[in-house]
This record gives structure tokens, sequence and C-alpha cells, in this order.
């Protein structure tokens, strides 16, 4: 008996063996694809990112000082045509080029360009290797986008960063990079060997003593090496002939060095000038917001918080941490929780350059609880919650919480950003019923003279509320703290006083108390009274 | 000679244009008036004569006036009702005792404590401009009543006028009718003698006589309208 058009079973665990072999013998047979992103002029291109437009047209030159002497290192290429050079001396670079702008090196511009640039390449492939600053390598095996099309959204996210990039791609490591040299912005090579052999032996190898004996042979290229007989000429050449040789090939796969870095997002900028108002700074914190906001699209993230520091005149530093109550990636919610901060800001010092670091965090996927109320917008009211700060202070505005004993302490609050903050939700308990009327306790306490008859209050004269005792309810004790120097003898009252407005006739439940109680039997009379509150008026 | 008049369209005839125009172009069609919102379900109150009338409006301004003893009553009610809701208090005299009242509703209230009236208008506004705190309480019971009176009628204007279009109600406790056009106002008088410090809070509220008024919608009715007695 045969069954036809059933399927064998197969377990689960089989099929996963399956498709995880599937996965290996694609993953062999999968051709090796190497992307190089490269920043031409790294250093001038960290410094001037955030420079306005007119300067990338100018002749600018990055120079380092050190021991005082001062060198340039990297010019840019309207000074190169007007003769001015790296290794020079400032005043060399000058007598070529007059109307050259020298500006100093920023080694946090550079580190923060590079993290951007990283951020940039683990968008293709998370094996990235960057040999030094200002160039990137990543294995593109296993990417799913076409790789042409990865390399140019890249360099379009290097643009918006305001970075030139270029990008070259091919089977083997350095021949990417060598691709990346010669593109404009992006090459892809297929053929090794031919892209090679087109190549002058200058960019193959950095031997100088290699390339001068090659160029007394009346080699330039290493199409003309490789029509050398292999044997004779890496004898006489050497380990480096033999490097320069398989490079002139087509070179060779080698393994990357991945980088491992814990991701930064931050950037700054040294002002020319010091700043007098907010209109400017805002503006370029507005540029450093969405440079980062881009940085961290790139790696999926979101912002949860901000710190700000701005360097001063002084030399001192004004620090501040905001925390942002729903992670977003909006400039306009940043900056607005900024603004907020920085109106209120009265500095003795002017600034002088400012620094932004982001704080990311992974972007949270939950489901949404239908009966839960929960802030509609809690970017919105952290910033109300700024806004009351400044208008009441920190210490007016949060969530009452109870007193930790019974006597009437100064005020406790929890802070208000509790309320955007997860929690879980209220499970309504049934605690002890509460008895009698709220009070409205008055902040300070006013004074009040009261006048007791045989233990009895009879009268009271105050500011607010004076009129004869119809009924008193007291004394209450309050004692503790015995243990410490901070220690108390209350005594209280609850009374009716009797009011009389006109011909109205009407009667106010009063708490008074007196911080020191009247020994036993002393007169009540001499104690100091005060009015803690209102029940009702 | 005179012009020939057009007969002048029917309701009937009017609301079937709107509804053609409203079907064609949805609400981006002008002049009509059909709206597809419905109003939000009101905060209940657990003061079963208010509920009866409607509850706590939301997008309205409705105020409580009495003692200071009704209001923290009333507001305590509506606390607990729901105390998973986020609301706000903005205290303008700082007159609140956390330890009076009970703690599970006060998890997710918002205390602005102000010490001055043009603080608690101010924090007022950006409260209702923020627009998260389904409700706000604003407390003016223990203002001086010179400070009341010298509040401005534009304010209350320009809050109704921020609630329309918000999901919020405004709750304002005063001792006596404050606000100019308010929609609901809710009067209660009652008189507490020392006995009702050791009443539980439940029976208070159960004592407690409550009026709830009503503006009426049309342009006509300017007077107050009691829904109970």
């Amino acid at each position: 008996m045969r069954c036809v058009g059933l399927l064998p079973f197969r377990s689960p665990a089989h099929l996963q063996q399956r498709f995880l072999r599937v996965l290996f013998l694609r993953r062999l047979t999968q051709p090796t694809m190497y992307a190089t992103l490269l920043l031409p002029s790294f250093r001038l291109q960290a410094v001037l990112r955030f420079a306005p437009p007119p300067w990338r047209a100018e002749p600018v030159a990055l120079f380092h000082s050190q021991d005082g002497r001062s060198v340039i290192l990297e010019v840019s290429k309207p000074a190169s045509r007007q003769g001015a050079r790296a290794g020079m001396s400032p005043a060399q670079a000058l007598a070529r080029c007059p109307a050259l702008k020298l500006v100093p090196a920023c080694p946090d511009s550079e580190r923060n360009t590079q993290e951007a640039l990283l951020q940039v390449a683990w968008t293709l492939s998370p094996k990235v290797e960057s040999p030094h600053p200002g160039l990137c390598t990543a294995d593109l095996r296993g990417c799913r986008q076409e790789p042409n099309h990865a390399l140019l959204h890249a360099l379009q996210t290097l643009k918006s960063l305001h970075l030139r990039g270029s990008a070259g791609l091919a089977p083997v490591p350095d021949l990417a990079l060598l691709a990346a040299h010669q593109a404009n912005p992006l090459l892809y090579v297929k053929d090794c060997s031919a892209f090679a052999a087109s190549l002058p032996l200058a960019a193959l190898t950095q031997d100088p003593a290699l390339l001068r004996t090659l160029s007394h042979w009346g080699i330039h290229t290493a199409d003309a090496l490789l029509r050398l007989p292999r044997q004779q000429a890496l004898e006489r050449l050497g380990t480096s002939g033999r490097a320069l040789w398989e490079a002139a090939r087509g070179g060779v796969e080698r393994p990357l060095r991945w980088v491992q870095e814990p991701v930064v997002f931050e950037e700054s900028l040294a002002f020319e000038q010091e700043l007098e108002t907010l209109e400017p700074l805002l503006f370029v914190l507005n540029r450093l917001l969405e440079a980062l906001l881009r940085r961290m699209k790139c790696s999926s993230r979101l912002t949860s918080g901000l710190q700000l520091e701005l360097a001063l005149e002084n030399r001192s530093f004004y620090r501040r941490t905001f925390a942002v109550p729903a992670p977003t990636l909006e400039a306009n919610v940043l900056l607005r929780i900024l603004e907020t901060h920085l109106e209120q800001l009265h500095l003795e010092n002017r600034p002088v350059g400012v620094r932004l670091r982001l704080e990311a965090t992974a972007e949270k996927t939950c489901a949404l609880d239908l009966f839960e109320p929960v802030l509609r917008d809690p970017n919105r009211f952290g910033e109300t919650l700024a806004r009351l700060y400044a208008l009441l202070g920190e210490d007016r505005v949060g969530i009452p919480l109870p007193p930790p004993c019974h006597f009437p302490d100064p005020v406790r609050m929890g802070a208000a950003s509790a309320l955007y903050q997860e929690h879980p939700r209220l499970v309504r308990v049934h605690p002890p019923p509460l008895r009698g009327l709220p009070l409205h306790r008055l902040r300070p306490a006013p004074p009040a003279r009261v006048d007791f008859i045989h233990s009895q209050p009879i009268h009271i004269a105050s500011e607010t509320v004076s009129g004869k005792i119809m009924a008193s309810r007291g004394p209450y004790r309050l004692s503790g703290h015995w243990w410490d120097a901070d220690s108390r003898c209350m005594e209280e009252w609850d009374i009716c006083v009797g009011l009389q407005k006109g011909n109205r006739r009407s009667a106010s439940l009063v708490r008074i108390g007196t911080p020191a109680a009247p020994a036993l039997g002393a007169d009540r009379n001499a104690s100091e009274w005060r009015l803690e509150g209102f029940y009702n008026t | 000679m005179q012009a020939a008049l057009k007969p002048r369209a029917s309701a009937e005839e009017v609301a079937a244009l709107r509804a053609q125009l409203s079907e064609r172009f949805g609400a981006a069609a002008a002049g009509s008036t059909v709206s597809t919102k419905t109003a939000p379900p009101p905060l209940p109150t657990g003061i079963p004569c208010w509920d009866a009338a409607g509850g706590l409006q939301l997008g309205q301004l409705t105020e409580a006036c009495g003692g200071t003893a009704d209001g923290a009553l009333l507001l305590e009610s509506i606390l607990t009702q729901s105390p998973n809701r986020i609301s706000a208090l903005v205290d303008a005299a700082d007159s609140l005792e956390p330890a009076d009242w009970p703690l599970f509703c006060m998890k997710r209230l918002l205390w602005v404590r102000c010490q001055a009236i043009k603080q608690a208008l101010h924090a007022t506004d950006l409260l209702l401009r923020d627009g998260n705190c389904q409700l706000l309480a604003l407390n003016l019971q223990r203002v001086p009543a010179r400070q009341l009176a010298a509040i401005p009628s534009s304010t209350w204007h320009r809050f109704h006028r921020l609630l329309e279009h918000r999901p919020s109600a405004l709750l304002v406790l005063s001792p006596h009718p404050l606000v100019e056009g308010a929609k609901t106002r809710v009067a209660s008088a009652a008189s507490w003698d020392l006995g009702a410090l050791d009443t539980p809070r439940s029976t208070l509220l159960e004592n407690l006589s409550v009026s709830v008024f009503k503006r009426g919608a049309g342009p006509r009715l300017l007077t107050e309208i009691p829904v109970s007695p």
C-alpha cells in the first residue's frame, strides 16, 4: 500500500539542522567582498566639519605646536594649489600662500569624527577594521543589500554629517583600500589582477629603497613588474619585494582586525569668539544635535539623555545632564529641553566652546496597555516640568509623600520625573479608613494669642481668625525624638471658633498648637501658640 | 424690476448636500458642521448626584464652590475614583497636608506648591497647555478674597479656550462663585462641627450636600439650571 501525496514527516530539529547546513554552504560559496570608507584629509575635515561653508573653498592649513615649534600637518586643496605643503612651518606656508588660514589641530574633533565614521561603517557590516583614523574597511560577506547601493547610502550619510568621503569595493581588503584612494566617490573592482596591474608601484608599497631600485631598473608600474621572471626578481628584491609582488598580483585575502569599542555619541565645537547671547549657541547646538541624531539613527538607537558642557572663558566648565522622558530621535524635542534650561541660565563668564553628548538606549517595543492611562507626550511633560521648576523652584513641584513621623515636619516630595518613568500599575489596597476632615495647613504657621481658663481655650486672636471658641478638643500631646538633640514635645488643640460677619454667624474648625508643650499644671496662657491650619472655614 | 428670488433650499436638501460633501471630501468639506468626533467620557466623581448630572466633563472648566472641607472632600472623592490617572493639583496657598489624604491616590498626583495667586495661574496655564494631565485641580480656597477679586476675567476665558481642544478637565476649588462662564458649577454647603473630626471619611462624603448647576448651551439660556437639588 502506498501513500501518495503525503510528505515524509520531519521533526523541527531536523529542519533546523538542514537550514543551518544550507546557510553554511551558502556562506562557503558566497564570494568575498570588502568595502573601504576613506576620509581624505581626515584631520582637516574633522576640524572644519561645523565651520561655515565659505571656509571649505578657502586655503586652510592645519598646524600642530609642540615644544615651541609649529608644523603644518595638512592643507586644503586651494592651499595646496598655492604651494603650501604639509611639513612646512606656518611662516613658510604663509610666505607661499598669504591668504592661508591656520587652524590648530583638535584631538576631540578627530575622535568624534572617527566615531562617526565607525558608526557609518557599522551600518555596512559588524566586522569593521580601522587601521588608522579616517579609514574603515568592512567585510561585506552576508550583507543582504547590494554592495554598491549600501556604499552609496553610506557616502550619503557621511555627507549629511558634513564629511566628504570616498569608497572602494573589492574582493581583497588591501585592494579595496587602493580603490578608495582612486575612487570618486565610489570604485568597484571586479578584476583584481587588472586593477592592480594598472596601479603605480608607489601606490602598492611605501618602501623608498625598493621603489628606488625598481626605478633604476625602469620598472614604474605593477604590470611592468609582473612581466619580470618571478624567481630571479624575488631573489634580488627580498621580503619587501615578495609583498610587493603579491600586491601587484591582486593582493591576498587576510582576516580583518575588528573594532569593538563602546559606541559614544559626542560632538564638540570651539568657538572663534566668546558668545554673548543665546541665539548663536542654540544655532550651534541645533547643528550638533542634528549630526548626533543622524549618527544615532545609523545605530538604530534612541536618545535617553543629554549631557551639555560649556567651556567658559575663565577655563572653567558648566556641566548639566538632562533626562529625556521618552527616548526620541527628534531634534526639536531635544533642542527644546536645552532651550528651556538655557533661557533660565545666567553665567558669569562667556562660553568659548560646547560639548554635547547623547545617551543612547535601544528602541523599546512593548505592548500598550489600553486600560493604563499614560502620559500622551512625556517629552512635553518633561518640558512643562522644567518650566514649572523655573517658575517655582524644584522643591515646590513633585509628588506628595507622607511624613515620616507624626510631627508636622517640613513637606516631603518625591521627584515628579517618577510620573513618566515606568512603574507597575497601582493596585488598590484597602488601607485603614481615614477619619475626619482633611486639614489645610498654614505654611508657615502664624502666631496666635489663645486665652485659657481652667485649662480650656476660650478665645483666639490672630491675623486670620479671631473670636470666641465655641468648643474644643484636646490637648493632644506629641512627643518624640527624645533619643537625639531634636527632642520635641508639642501640644495641639482642635477648636471651633464662632465668627460673626455683620448679621451672619458662622463657625470655623481650626487646629492650634504650641511647639513647646507646657508642663503639667503650668499656665497655658504663657505658651507660644500658633495657628496650624483650618479644617473648614 | 425685481429679480426673481430662488426658493430657499429645504433642510433635507441641505442635509443631503452636506452628507454628499462629507462623503466625498471627509472632514475637509467646507462649512461642514457634521462632527464625527464623539465626546470623551466624563470622569467619575464618586458623588451620586454629580455623576447623575454627567460627572466631570473633559474639555470644560468646572467650579466647585464651598468651604475648604467640602472642596477637599470633593477632590479626594474624584482622585479616589481612578488612582491610576495622572492628575495635577495647583495649590495656590500651599495648604495640602499629605498625611490627611489617602496614600494610594497621591502616587500619581503632581503637587504644585505656589506662594502667590499669580504663580498659581501661570502654573495652571502651563499645565493646561501641556495637556498630559487628564484632571487638573486649581485650589483657590485659602487665597485672600482681595487677591481672588483681582483675577482678570480674561484669565478664565483663556482657560476656557485652552480646554476646548484638550481632553482635560479643570476643576477650580473656590470659596465662592468666581469663574466666569463655568459650564458646570458645584455648590456645597455643609456645616461641620468638631464631631466631624472623628467621623469616617466615607460618612462625611455621604453627608455632603452637593448641588450641581449646568449652564445652558443656547445663547438665551444665561441663567443657570439646577440639575439636582
